[in-house]
Protein backbone atom coordinates (compact mmCIF):
# COMPACT_ATOMS: atom_id res chain seq x y z
CA UNK A 1 0.00 0.00 0.00
CA UNK A 2 2.74 2.46 0.99
CA UNK A 3 4.59 1.76 -2.23
CA UNK A 4 1.64 3.09 -4.25
CA UNK A 5 2.00 6.50 -2.60
CA UNK A 6 5.69 6.79 -3.42
CA UNK A 7 6.54 9.96 -5.30
CA UNK A 8 8.56 8.52 -8.18
CA UNK A 9 8.55 11.68 -10.24
CA UNK A 10 10.25 14.08 -7.84
CA UNK A 11 13.72 13.44 -9.26
CA UNK A 12 15.00 13.09 -5.69
CA UNK A 13 16.74 9.97 -4.40
CA UNK A 14 14.39 7.28 -3.09
CA UNK A 15 15.17 5.56 0.20
CA UNK A 16 14.06 2.30 1.76
CA UNK A 17 14.08 1.86 5.52
CA UNK A 18 13.39 -1.30 7.47
CA UNK A 19 11.85 -0.43 10.82
CA UNK A 20 13.51 -2.94 13.13
CA UNK A 21 13.01 -0.82 16.24
CA UNK A 22 10.89 -3.53 17.85
CA UNK A 23 9.98 -2.08 21.24
CA UNK A 24 6.27 -2.60 21.83
CA UNK A 25 5.93 -4.38 25.17
CA UNK A 26 4.81 -7.95 24.55
CA UNK A 27 6.35 -8.18 21.07
CA UNK A 28 9.39 -10.26 20.17
CA UNK A 29 9.13 -11.55 16.60
CA UNK A 30 11.49 -9.30 14.64
CA UNK A 31 14.38 -10.22 16.89
CA UNK A 32 13.82 -13.91 16.14
CA UNK A 33 13.77 -13.27 12.39
CA UNK A 34 16.92 -11.14 12.47
CA UNK A 35 18.79 -13.61 14.66
CA UNK A 36 17.76 -16.77 12.88
CA UNK A 37 17.16 -15.82 9.25
CA UNK A 38 18.76 -12.44 8.51
CA UNK A 39 19.20 -13.16 4.79
CA UNK A 40 15.45 -13.56 4.40
CA UNK A 41 15.10 -9.95 5.51
CA UNK A 42 17.99 -8.80 3.32
CA UNK A 43 16.55 -10.51 0.24
CA UNK A 44 13.13 -9.00 0.90
CA UNK A 45 14.72 -5.59 1.28
CA UNK A 46 16.74 -5.89 -1.90
CA UNK A 47 13.65 -6.91 -3.90
CA UNK A 48 11.74 -4.00 -2.37
CA UNK A 49 14.62 -1.59 -3.02
CA UNK A 50 14.80 -2.70 -6.64
CA UNK A 51 11.04 -2.36 -7.07
CA UNK A 52 11.05 1.22 -5.85
CA UNK A 53 14.48 1.93 -7.38
CA UNK A 54 16.07 2.92 -4.09
CA UNK A 55 19.83 3.29 -4.22
CA UNK A 56 20.25 3.38 -0.47
CA UNK A 57 18.53 1.20 2.11
CA UNK A 58 18.76 1.19 5.90
CA UNK A 59 17.90 -1.26 8.63
CA UNK A 60 17.08 0.89 11.64
CA UNK A 61 17.53 -1.51 14.54
CA UNK A 62 16.64 -1.06 18.18
CA UNK A 63 19.69 -0.05 20.21
CA UNK A 64 19.29 -2.87 22.69
CA UNK A 65 19.56 -5.49 19.92
CA UNK A 66 23.36 -5.70 20.07
CA UNK A 67 23.48 -9.26 18.84
CA UNK A 68 20.89 -8.65 16.13
CA UNK A 69 22.85 -5.69 14.76
CA UNK A 70 26.03 -7.75 14.72
CA UNK A 71 24.31 -10.67 12.94
CA UNK A 72 22.83 -8.32 10.34
CA UNK A 73 26.13 -6.58 9.70
CA UNK A 74 27.81 -9.93 9.13
CA UNK A 75 24.97 -11.06 6.85
CA UNK A 76 25.14 -7.85 4.82
CA UNK A 77 28.90 -8.33 4.39
CA UNK A 78 28.23 -11.86 3.12
CA UNK A 79 25.53 -10.59 0.73
CA UNK A 80 27.89 -7.88 -0.57
CA UNK A 81 30.59 -10.45 -1.17
CA UNK A 82 28.14 -12.44 -3.29
CA UNK A 83 27.09 -9.20 -5.03
CA UNK A 84 23.46 -9.34 -3.82
CA UNK A 85 23.84 -5.73 -2.70
CA UNK A 86 26.32 -2.96 -3.34
CA UNK A 87 27.47 -1.83 -6.79
CA UNK A 88 26.23 -3.36 -10.06
CA UNK A 89 24.24 -6.04 -8.32
CA UNK A 90 24.55 -9.45 -10.02
CA UNK A 91 26.17 -7.79 -13.01
CA UNK A 92 23.22 -5.49 -13.64
CA UNK A 93 23.24 -1.69 -13.85
CA UNK A 94 21.41 -1.54 -10.52
CA UNK A 95 23.33 -0.52 -7.39
CA UNK A 96 22.00 -0.26 -3.85
CA UNK A 97 23.87 -0.05 -0.59
CA UNK A 98 22.39 -1.47 2.59
CA UNK A 99 23.53 -0.42 6.04
CA UNK A 100 22.53 -1.14 9.61
CA UNK A 101 21.82 1.92 11.72
CA UNK A 102 21.50 1.40 15.46
CA UNK A 103 19.04 3.49 17.42
CA UNK A 104 19.80 4.98 20.80
CA UNK A 105 17.16 3.38 22.98
CA UNK A 106 13.94 5.27 22.34
CA UNK A 107 10.57 3.58 21.75
CA UNK A 108 9.37 6.58 19.75
CA UNK A 109 11.85 5.69 16.98
CA UNK A 110 9.42 2.93 16.06
CA UNK A 111 7.14 5.72 14.82
CA UNK A 112 8.23 6.12 11.22
CA UNK A 113 8.74 9.89 11.15
CA UNK A 114 10.51 9.80 14.52
CA UNK A 115 12.71 7.08 13.09
CA UNK A 116 13.52 9.27 10.08
CA UNK A 117 14.43 12.21 12.32
CA UNK A 118 16.71 9.91 14.31
CA UNK A 119 18.30 8.56 11.15
CA UNK A 120 19.01 12.15 10.15
CA UNK A 121 20.91 12.54 13.41
CA UNK A 122 18.30 14.54 15.24
CA UNK A 123 16.12 14.08 18.31
CA UNK A 124 13.36 11.67 17.21
CA UNK A 125 10.42 14.05 17.41
CA UNK A 126 7.69 12.70 15.11
CA UNK A 127 6.68 14.92 12.20
CA UNK A 128 3.21 16.22 11.43
CA UNK A 129 1.25 14.32 8.78
CA UNK A 130 0.38 15.99 6.45
CA UNK A 131 2.66 17.14 4.94
CA UNK A 132 5.36 14.76 6.12
CA UNK A 133 4.15 11.46 4.72
CA UNK A 134 7.43 9.58 4.24
CA UNK A 135 6.46 8.30 0.78
CA UNK A 136 6.56 11.94 -0.35
CA UNK A 137 8.67 13.83 2.20
CA UNK A 138 10.72 11.31 4.12
CA UNK A 139 14.43 10.96 4.81
CA UNK A 140 16.21 14.21 3.90
CA UNK A 141 12.82 15.35 2.53
CA UNK A 142 13.05 12.68 -0.17
CA UNK A 143 10.52 9.94 -1.01
CA UNK A 144 11.02 7.13 1.51
CA UNK A 145 9.38 3.80 2.18
CA UNK A 146 9.41 2.61 5.78
CA UNK A 147 8.31 -0.99 6.22
CA UNK A 148 8.62 -3.32 9.16
CA UNK A 149 10.63 -6.55 9.32
CA UNK A 150 7.65 -8.88 8.85
CA UNK A 151 6.39 -6.96 5.80
CA UNK A 152 9.78 -6.93 4.09
CA UNK A 153 10.29 -10.65 4.73
CA UNK A 154 6.90 -11.26 3.12
CA UNK A 155 8.00 -9.53 -0.11
CA UNK A 156 10.14 -12.50 -1.07
CA UNK A 157 7.31 -14.95 -0.35
CA UNK A 158 4.70 -12.93 -2.26
CA UNK A 159 6.96 -13.15 -5.32
CA UNK A 160 7.72 -16.81 -4.73
CA UNK A 161 4.11 -17.90 -4.21
CA UNK A 162 2.62 -15.33 -6.58
CA UNK A 163 0.39 -12.43 -5.56
CA UNK A 164 -2.85 -14.19 -6.38
CA UNK A 165 -1.96 -17.37 -4.51
CA UNK A 166 -0.56 -15.41 -1.58
CA UNK A 167 -3.83 -13.50 -1.28
CA UNK A 168 -5.60 -16.83 -0.77
CA UNK A 169 -3.66 -17.41 2.45
CA UNK A 170 -5.77 -16.31 5.38
CA UNK A 171 -9.17 -14.69 4.89
CA UNK A 172 -10.44 -11.94 2.57
CA UNK A 173 -9.09 -8.56 3.77
CA UNK A 174 -6.95 -10.45 6.30
CA UNK A 175 -4.49 -12.13 3.99
CA UNK A 176 -1.14 -13.77 4.61
CA UNK A 177 0.20 -15.13 7.84
CA UNK A 178 0.67 -13.32 11.10
CA UNK A 179 3.27 -13.93 13.77
CA UNK A 180 1.74 -13.75 17.23
CA UNK A 181 3.91 -13.29 20.29
CA UNK A 182 2.22 -14.75 23.34
CA UNK A 183 3.43 -13.78 26.81
CA UNK A 184 2.00 -13.80 30.31
CA UNK A 185 0.54 -16.62 32.35
CA UNK A 186 0.23 -19.47 29.86
CA UNK A 187 2.10 -22.76 29.91
CA UNK A 188 3.80 -22.31 26.54
CA UNK A 189 4.43 -18.63 25.76
CA UNK A 190 6.29 -17.97 22.53
CA UNK A 191 6.00 -16.87 18.91
CA UNK A 192 3.60 -18.63 16.57
CA UNK A 193 2.91 -18.05 12.88
CA UNK A 194 -0.60 -18.79 11.64
CA UNK A 195 -2.68 -17.90 8.64
CA UNK A 196 -4.64 -14.75 9.42
CA UNK A 197 -7.94 -15.67 11.02
CA UNK A 198 -7.10 -19.38 11.15
CA UNK A 199 -7.70 -19.65 14.85
CA UNK A 200 -9.42 -17.89 17.71
CA UNK A 201 -7.93 -16.30 20.79
CA UNK A 202 -9.28 -19.22 22.85
CA UNK A 203 -7.58 -21.77 20.60
CA UNK A 204 -4.35 -19.82 20.89
CA UNK A 205 -4.49 -19.72 24.69
CA UNK A 206 -5.78 -23.20 25.46
CA UNK A 207 -4.62 -25.35 22.56
CA UNK A 208 -1.50 -23.74 21.11
CA UNK A 209 -0.10 -22.30 24.33
CA UNK A 210 -1.20 -25.18 26.53
CA UNK A 211 -3.66 -23.22 28.64
CA UNK A 212 -3.26 -21.29 31.84
CA UNK A 213 -1.03 -22.24 34.74
CA UNK A 214 -2.56 -24.85 37.09
CA UNK A 215 -5.41 -23.58 39.23
CA UNK A 216 -5.63 -20.23 37.52
CA UNK A 217 -8.51 -18.63 35.62
CA UNK A 218 -8.33 -16.17 32.76
CA UNK A 219 -8.85 -12.58 33.82
CA UNK A 220 -7.93 -10.42 30.83
CA UNK A 221 -6.06 -10.27 27.55
CA UNK A 222 -4.18 -7.44 25.87
CA UNK A 223 -4.39 -8.60 22.25
CA UNK A 224 -1.91 -6.44 20.31
CA UNK A 225 0.92 -5.11 22.43
CA UNK A 226 0.63 -2.84 25.45
CA UNK A 227 -0.88 0.00 23.40
CA UNK A 228 -3.99 -1.97 22.56
CA UNK A 229 -7.08 -1.87 24.73
CA UNK A 230 -7.45 -4.61 27.30
CA UNK A 231 -10.30 -7.14 27.08
CA UNK A 232 -12.03 -8.73 30.07
CA UNK A 233 -12.29 -12.49 30.09
CA UNK A 234 -15.98 -12.45 31.07
CA UNK A 235 -17.10 -9.90 28.48
CA UNK A 236 -19.49 -10.58 25.58
CA UNK A 237 -18.88 -8.70 22.40
CA UNK A 238 -21.54 -8.21 19.77
CA UNK A 239 -21.91 -6.12 16.65
CA UNK A 240 -21.42 -6.27 12.91
CA UNK A 241 -18.29 -7.21 11.06
CA UNK A 242 -17.06 -5.16 8.09
CA UNK A 243 -18.92 -7.46 5.71
CA UNK A 244 -22.18 -6.90 7.59
CA UNK A 245 -22.20 -10.26 9.40
CA UNK A 246 -23.50 -10.17 12.96
CA UNK A 247 -21.25 -11.51 15.69
CA UNK A 248 -21.73 -12.38 19.33
CA UNK A 249 -18.44 -13.52 20.85
CA UNK A 250 -16.90 -14.32 24.17
CA UNK A 251 -13.22 -13.47 24.49
CA UNK A 252 -12.24 -16.97 23.40
CA UNK A 253 -14.20 -16.65 20.13
CA UNK A 254 -12.31 -13.60 18.83
CA UNK A 255 -10.61 -14.50 15.52
CA UNK A 256 -6.90 -13.77 15.41
CA UNK A 257 -6.64 -11.56 12.36
CA UNK A 258 -6.61 -7.83 11.75
CA UNK A 259 -10.38 -7.32 12.01
CA UNK A 260 -11.23 -9.58 14.96
CA UNK A 261 -9.65 -7.60 17.82
CA UNK A 262 -10.70 -4.34 16.11
CA UNK A 263 -14.32 -5.51 16.03
CA UNK A 264 -14.36 -5.80 19.82
CA UNK A 265 -12.88 -2.35 20.41
CA UNK A 266 -9.19 -3.21 20.56
CA UNK A 267 -6.63 -3.99 17.85
CA UNK A 268 -4.23 -6.69 16.74
CA UNK A 269 -1.48 -4.04 16.72
CA UNK A 270 1.98 -5.52 16.96
CA UNK A 271 0.69 -9.07 17.46
CA UNK A 272 1.83 -9.14 21.09
CA UNK A 273 -0.81 -11.08 23.04
CA UNK A 274 -0.44 -10.60 26.80
CA UNK A 275 -2.39 -13.12 28.90
CA UNK A 276 -3.37 -12.17 32.44
CA UNK A 277 -4.78 -14.61 34.97
CA UNK A 278 -6.62 -14.07 38.25
CA UNK A 279 -3.39 -13.39 40.17
CA UNK A 280 -2.79 -10.12 38.31
CA UNK A 281 -3.47 -6.88 40.17
CA UNK A 282 -4.82 -4.58 37.46
CA UNK A 283 -3.66 -1.40 39.18
CA UNK A 284 -0.13 -2.77 39.34
CA UNK A 285 -0.30 -3.80 35.69
CA UNK A 286 -1.56 -0.34 34.80
CA UNK A 287 1.23 1.27 36.82
CA UNK A 288 3.78 -0.81 34.96
CA UNK A 289 2.41 0.23 31.56
CA UNK A 290 2.13 3.88 32.59
CA UNK A 291 5.75 3.91 33.80
CA UNK A 292 6.79 2.72 30.36
CA UNK A 293 4.88 5.38 28.43
CA UNK A 294 5.98 8.19 30.74
CA UNK A 295 9.58 7.15 30.21
CA UNK A 296 9.22 6.85 26.43
CA UNK A 297 7.22 10.00 25.59
CA UNK A 298 9.43 12.19 23.40
CA UNK A 299 8.06 15.27 25.14
CA UNK A 300 7.20 17.20 22.01
CA UNK A 301 3.44 17.44 22.67
CA UNK A 302 2.36 18.80 26.05
CA UNK A 303 -0.70 16.52 26.56
CA UNK A 304 1.43 13.43 26.08
CA UNK A 305 4.52 14.61 27.94
CA UNK A 306 2.59 15.87 30.98
CA UNK A 307 -0.30 13.41 30.81
CA UNK A 308 1.81 10.27 30.63
CA UNK A 309 3.88 11.50 33.57
CA UNK A 310 0.79 12.24 35.67
CA UNK A 311 -0.74 8.87 34.87
CA UNK A 312 2.48 7.24 36.00
CA UNK A 313 2.57 9.28 39.21
CA UNK A 314 -1.04 8.50 40.06
CA UNK A 315 -0.80 4.74 39.51
CA UNK A 316 2.57 4.60 41.28
CA UNK A 317 1.04 6.37 44.27
CA UNK A 318 -1.92 3.99 44.22
CA UNK A 319 0.41 1.01 44.35
CA UNK A 320 2.43 2.52 47.18
CA UNK A 321 -0.54 2.70 49.50
CA UNK A 322 -1.84 6.19 48.81
CA UNK A 323 -4.80 5.54 46.54
CA UNK A 324 -7.65 8.04 46.63
CA UNK A 325 -11.35 7.67 45.88
CA UNK A 326 -11.15 10.00 42.89
CA UNK A 327 -8.14 8.32 41.26
CA UNK A 328 -10.06 6.30 38.66
CA UNK A 329 -11.86 9.40 37.41
CA UNK A 330 -8.68 11.44 37.56
CA UNK A 331 -6.77 8.89 35.47
CA UNK A 332 -9.58 8.75 32.95
CA UNK A 333 -9.68 12.53 32.72
CA UNK A 334 -5.95 12.73 32.04
CA UNK A 335 -6.09 9.96 29.43
CA UNK A 336 -9.04 11.58 27.67
CA UNK A 337 -7.09 14.81 27.38
CA UNK A 338 -4.18 13.06 25.65
CA UNK A 339 -6.13 11.08 23.03
CA UNK A 340 -6.40 12.94 19.72
CA UNK A 341 -4.28 15.86 20.87
CA UNK A 342 -0.80 14.79 19.81
CA UNK A 343 1.28 14.82 16.65
CA UNK A 344 1.79 11.08 16.55
CA UNK A 345 -0.07 7.98 17.69
CA UNK A 346 2.00 7.72 20.87
CA UNK A 347 -0.70 9.81 22.55
CA UNK A 348 -3.31 7.16 21.82
CA UNK A 349 -0.84 4.40 22.72
CA UNK A 350 -0.43 5.98 26.16
CA UNK A 351 -4.11 6.85 26.67
CA UNK A 352 -5.86 3.69 25.46
CA UNK A 353 -4.47 1.35 28.13
CA UNK A 354 -5.61 3.68 30.92
CA UNK A 355 -9.01 4.27 29.33
CA UNK A 356 -9.63 0.58 28.87
CA UNK A 357 -8.24 -0.54 32.25
CA UNK A 358 -10.55 1.94 34.00
CA UNK A 359 -13.52 1.01 31.81
CA UNK A 360 -13.04 -2.73 32.36
CA UNK A 361 -11.61 -2.88 35.89
CA UNK A 362 -12.84 0.27 37.63
CA UNK A 363 -13.77 -1.80 40.67
CA UNK A 364 -10.13 -2.69 41.31
CA UNK A 365 -9.05 0.94 41.15
CA UNK A 366 -11.80 1.90 43.58
CA UNK A 367 -11.02 -1.05 45.86
CA UNK A 368 -7.42 0.14 46.04
CA UNK A 369 -8.62 3.37 47.60
CA UNK A 370 -10.92 1.60 50.04
CA UNK A 371 -8.73 -1.30 51.10
CA UNK A 372 -5.28 -0.96 49.76
CA UNK A 373 -3.92 2.02 51.64
CA UNK A 374 -2.72 0.07 54.62
CA UNK A 375 -0.51 -2.20 52.56
CA UNK A 376 1.64 -0.92 49.72
CA UNK A 377 1.36 -3.56 47.02
CA UNK A 378 4.25 -2.73 44.77
CA UNK A 379 7.36 -0.62 44.85
CA UNK A 380 7.80 1.01 41.46
CA UNK A 381 10.75 2.93 40.17
CA UNK B 1 -9.25 -28.70 26.66
CA UNK B 2 -6.95 -29.35 23.68
CA UNK B 3 -9.03 -29.74 20.55
CA UNK B 4 -7.97 -32.03 17.74
CA UNK B 5 -9.12 -29.66 15.02
CA UNK B 6 -7.15 -26.60 16.08
CA UNK B 7 -5.33 -25.33 12.97
CA UNK B 8 -1.65 -26.04 12.75
CA UNK B 9 0.93 -23.31 12.42
CA UNK B 10 1.70 -22.28 8.87
CA UNK B 11 5.26 -21.09 9.00
CA UNK B 12 6.30 -19.02 6.01
CA UNK B 13 8.52 -16.35 7.55
CA UNK B 14 9.50 -18.53 10.50
CA UNK B 15 9.95 -21.62 8.34
CA UNK B 16 13.52 -22.21 9.51
CA UNK B 17 13.41 -20.33 12.80
CA UNK B 18 13.54 -23.34 15.11
CA UNK B 19 15.46 -25.74 12.88
CA UNK B 20 18.65 -26.62 14.75
CA UNK B 21 20.36 -27.53 11.47
CA UNK B 22 19.63 -24.13 9.92
CA UNK B 23 22.19 -21.38 10.43
CA UNK B 24 22.03 -17.66 9.76
CA UNK B 25 24.98 -17.84 7.34
CA UNK B 26 24.58 -17.16 3.63
CA UNK B 27 25.71 -20.65 2.62
CA UNK B 28 22.77 -22.18 4.44
CA UNK B 29 20.38 -19.61 2.99
CA UNK B 30 21.59 -20.26 -0.56
CA UNK B 31 21.21 -24.03 -0.09
CA UNK B 32 17.55 -23.37 0.71
CA UNK B 33 16.90 -21.42 -2.52
CA UNK B 34 17.83 -18.15 -0.90
CA UNK B 35 18.18 -15.08 -3.12
CA UNK B 36 16.59 -16.98 -6.02
CA UNK B 37 13.63 -14.58 -6.14
CA UNK B 38 15.94 -11.60 -6.08
CA UNK B 39 18.06 -13.08 -8.87
CA UNK B 40 14.92 -13.49 -10.95
CA UNK B 41 13.78 -10.04 -9.91
CA UNK B 42 16.75 -8.15 -11.25
CA UNK B 43 16.07 -9.56 -14.72
CA UNK B 44 14.87 -6.58 -16.78
CA UNK B 45 11.11 -6.23 -16.87
CA UNK B 46 10.37 -8.69 -14.03
CA UNK B 47 9.52 -6.02 -11.51
CA UNK B 48 8.00 -2.60 -12.03
CA UNK B 49 11.00 -0.38 -11.66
Amino acid sequence: MKWKFLDRKSGKPIYLICNADESEPGTFKDRQIMHKDPHQLIEGMMIAAYAIQAKQAFIYIRAEFFKGAHILEEAIAEAKEKNFCGDNILGSSYSCDLVVHRGAGAYICGEETGLIESLEGKRPNPRIKPPYFPAVLGLYQCPTIVNNVETLCNVKHVLEIGGEEFSKIGKPNNTGTRIWCVSGQVKKPGYYEFECGALTLGEMIYDVCGGLLPGRTLKAVIPGGSSSKILRADERFSGKLKDGTDFDWGIEDIPLDFDGPASVGSMSGSGGIIIMDDTVDMVEAMANINAFYAHESCGQCTPCREGSLWMKKITKRMCEGDARDEDADLLLSVANQIEGRTICAFGEAAAWPTQSFIAKFRNEFEEKAKNGNSKPSLQLI
Amino acid sequence: MIKKNTPKERRIILKHADDPKYSNKIGCYLKNDGYSMFEEGVEPGFLPG
